[in-house]
């Protein structure tokens, strides 16, 4: 289908009351969960799993989509009024933001974040719109061993890439995959590690491990802590206006970090906060006033925002062209679809055309929804900082309470949902990523069957895995992804030899 | 304005999380170190660790414990993979995939075990402290009654119950206002889930 007619086929599929309420929520909640600490993106998006049982599949991932790019708007807020990010992805925004903050610039700042993200935001949808049919259209070429290896890519590259060490990440990918093959087995009947329970037999349900690690973990964490949010003056109308030198410096920045962020959200890894780093770190080399950054330079405000949100456009490319996520945003929308048996593939945008340009379209006029919740109401969000954390929370886990129960009508879930955010806080307190293994989670099982249907194609030869060329290259990237660690240690040593070298006198020449 | 509290940021996998830490912030491969270190500067500057209360257990023997907890784990399910059919090959049965993974667990476990070992010495891992400890069993403890109290007493007595244990366990001051907020929320969920959405939640001995 090409763009135009899609785009018709959006707006059409987009206005209707169902579809409009829920973009309307994904908008409104996505930025307060930004604004809010304590909970983030995946928190809320587990939590409104449950939810989207009830709506159509269009709806509930108009909803999801909107909280995932809502959240990055909202995080912005904080991060430049007090210096207090709500989610990770806003970090480097507070270091200039919260600078200009200070220099009485707050407005201009706000107003940046806002636009650029706005910007950048529709050129991602753009981008994602042209690319993910193609991205499709290619990739039904693909056979089992390609699957495979792209889901293998996508865990090892994720749990290499994150923080911490790579040994935790890689038992988290193991712990995933292990705990997704709970259950029956589809292909042969037989039931594994159930020990003979009958709740097991069915396997263990996504979303309240989800709902667990993400949402309840986050309460248990706050439940310890004793933050008191220091109160915020509001912001005047007028002063929301960047003024004209402040714009000119700005937009090649937003039109820099859209870019980059949609093509660093195709790769996998938590990339709304690696290519808020990438893009940050990239204006300041583009800079003819380096200096600037760290003490009020606009650029380190709009290239971030910009970069943070276009990648979640990006982000939604393998997701919506392959039907693998790269992320544990990306995965708890797979795990949406899943809930409502669509089934994600490349045969997903022609099977349900109505669903992805809703999305899509829902995704343009959310941006721009986005824009007046956070520009004008910017004092509405402010002010909502003032609600107790402890009320806040408790509205939430009651809510995932009875969200986990709602989802099968049995407490099985419920106590499912307790134990993993026992589990969630203490992995979190050992510093654990948890990402690798959601998405482990959620790709064992399509895994496990890709796995077994190649080894049948090729009746036991795992030559299979190198035999065409794509699959070649995803071997060579998963080796190389790999590599990269132990490459750049590597280097680090022999960059401290040269640096004692120099030390002691001796002559080095680079 | 006090210093940025780190633990403000939700803990969704980042490498900006660990900004306390720079050696745990995960960079793009090929970045010089001297950039870095001034944006680690910058960010170790504004989070400043909070000075977390509680029981200071060197990481060192906490990662490693769970390692072996952990390696324990893999060899259970690697034992109980044994046990399904393996096919061959060329038509895998049940037990082929879980057999990698448990070879993978073990693998991942060991590594860890071996990576813990060499931790530093100076890195703790905070653990709660009793009061806090506290919290998270009354926490706990209201989470299992709610589940089995359910069938007894219905959604609405129970969600009330939980909420007052949560905000209890938060430690909210004015039980009036625990009580009028726990009913009200307990109250609103129920309406939400029930009546809006339709889905059939466990009935009290009263009429909701």
């Amino acid at each position: 289908m090409d763009p135009i007619g899609g785009l018709l086929l959006g707006f059409e599929v987009l206005f209707t009351p169902e579809n409009l309420v829920a973009g309307l929520l994904g908008a409104v909640i996505g930025t307060m969960t930004g604004v809010l600490p304590g909970i983030g993106p995946t928190g809320a998006m587990s939590l409104l799993l449950p939810l989207t049982f009830v709506m159509s599949p269009t709806a509930g991932l108009i909803m999801l989509a909107g909280i995932y790019y809502g959240s990055m708007y909202g995080g912005s807020t904080t991060a430049i009024l007090l210096r207090m990010p709500g989610e990770a992805a806003s970090i480097v925004t507070s270091i200039d933001g919260f600078q200009m903050s200070k220099r009485g610039r707050a407005g201009a700042a706000l107003a940046v974040a806002a636009i650029g993200s706005a910007v950048a935001g529709t050129i991602g949808v753009l981008l994602l719109m042209l690319f993910a049919p193609t991205l499709a259209a290619l990739a039904i070429n693909l056979a089992p061993p390609e699957y495979c290896l792209i889901a293998l890519l996508g865990l090892v590259a994720l749990s290499f890439l994150s923080s911490g060490s790579r040994w935790k990440g890689l038992a988290m990918v193991a712990l995933g995959l292990g705990i997704a093959t709970v259950g029956t087995d589809p292909t042969s009947g037989t039931s594994r590690f159930t020990f003979g329970s009958l709740e097991l037999s069915g396997g263990l349900d996504l979303v309240p491990i989800v709902m667990g690690l993400f949402g309840l973990a986050e309460v248990l964490k706050a439940v310890g802590s004793d933050e008191r949010l220091p109160s915020v003056k509001g912001v005047k109308f007028r002063e929301l206006f960047p003024s004209g030198r402040e714009w000119k410096e700005a937009f090649p920045a937003i039109w820099r970090g859209s870019f980059l962020g949609f093509v660093l959200g195709l790769v996998p890894g938590p990339q709304n906060v690696i290519s808020s780093f990438a893009s940050y770190r990239l204006e300041k080399k583009l800079s003819k006033h380096p200096e600037e950054f760290g003490h009020g330079a606009i650029r380190g405000v709009a290239g971030p925002e910009s970069a943070n949100n276009a990648a979640t456009s990006g982000q939604m490319v393998p997701l919506l062209a392959l039907g693998i996520p790269f992320s544990a945003t990306s995965a708890l929308l797979l795990a949406a679809l899943q809930i409502q048996n669509v089934q994600p593939g490349p045969l997903f945008i022609q099977a349900n055309p109505a669903i992805f340009w809703g999305v899509i379209a829902s995704m343009y006029l959310g941006n721009l929804l986005l824009l007046i919740l956070n520009l004008p109401l910017v004092g509405v969000w402010v002010s909502m900082l003032r609600i107790p954390q402890p009320i806040l929370l408790t509205l939430v886990t009651i809510t995932m309470f009875v969200g986990a129960y709602s989802l099968n009508n049995r407490l099985f879930d419920v106590g499912v949902m307790v134990a993993f955010g026992f589990i969630g806080w203490a992995l979190n307190k050992l510093k654990f990523d948890l990402a690798p293994l959601i998405l482990a989670l959620v790709l064992g099982g399509f895994m496990e069957t890709a796995f077994r249907q190649t080894m049948f194609l090729s009746r036991g030869d795992f030559g299979i895995f190198v035999a065409r060329p794509v699959s070649g290259v995803l071997v060579a990237a998963i080796v190389l992804v790999m590599a990269i660690p132990l490459i750049q240690r590597l280097r680090n040593r022999n960059k401290q030899h040269a640096f004692a070298d120099a030390r002691a006198g001796k002559e080095y020449q680079r | 304005m006090t210093g940025t509290r780190r633990s403000s940021v939700t803990s969704d996998s980042e490498p900006g999380r660990a900004a306390g830490r720079p050696d745990d912030v995960g960079r793009p491969a090929g970045q010089g170190p001297s950039e870095d270190a001034e944006l680690e500067a910058t960010l170790a500057e504004l989070y400043e660790e909070q000075e977390e209360t509680g029981h200071r257990v060197s990481e060192r023997i906490s990662v490693t414990v769970t390692a072996c907890l952990f390696l324990l784990l893999s060899l259970l399910y690697l034992v109980q993979a044994f046990g399904y059919d393996l096919g061959t090959l060329a038509t895998p049965g049940p037990g082929l995939f879980p057999l990698i993974i448990g070879f993978g667990l073990v693998l991942a476990s060991a590594g860890l075990v071996w990576e813990s070992l060499r931790l530093p010495k100076d890195r703790f891992v905070v653990w709660p402290y009793a009061s806090y400890a506290l919290r998270l069993v009354v926490v706990l403890v209201a989470s299992v009654v709610y589940i089995v109290a359910i069938p007894v007493i219905g959604q609405f007595l129970a969600g009330a119950l939980l909420c007052a244990a949560l905000l209890f366990a938060m430690r909210s001051r004015r039980w009036w206002l625990t009580i009028i907020l726990s009913v009200a929320f307990s109250a609103g969920v129920q309406l939400l889930f029930g009546t809006v959405l339709g889905v059939p939640l466990p009935d009290g001995p009263l009429i909701f």
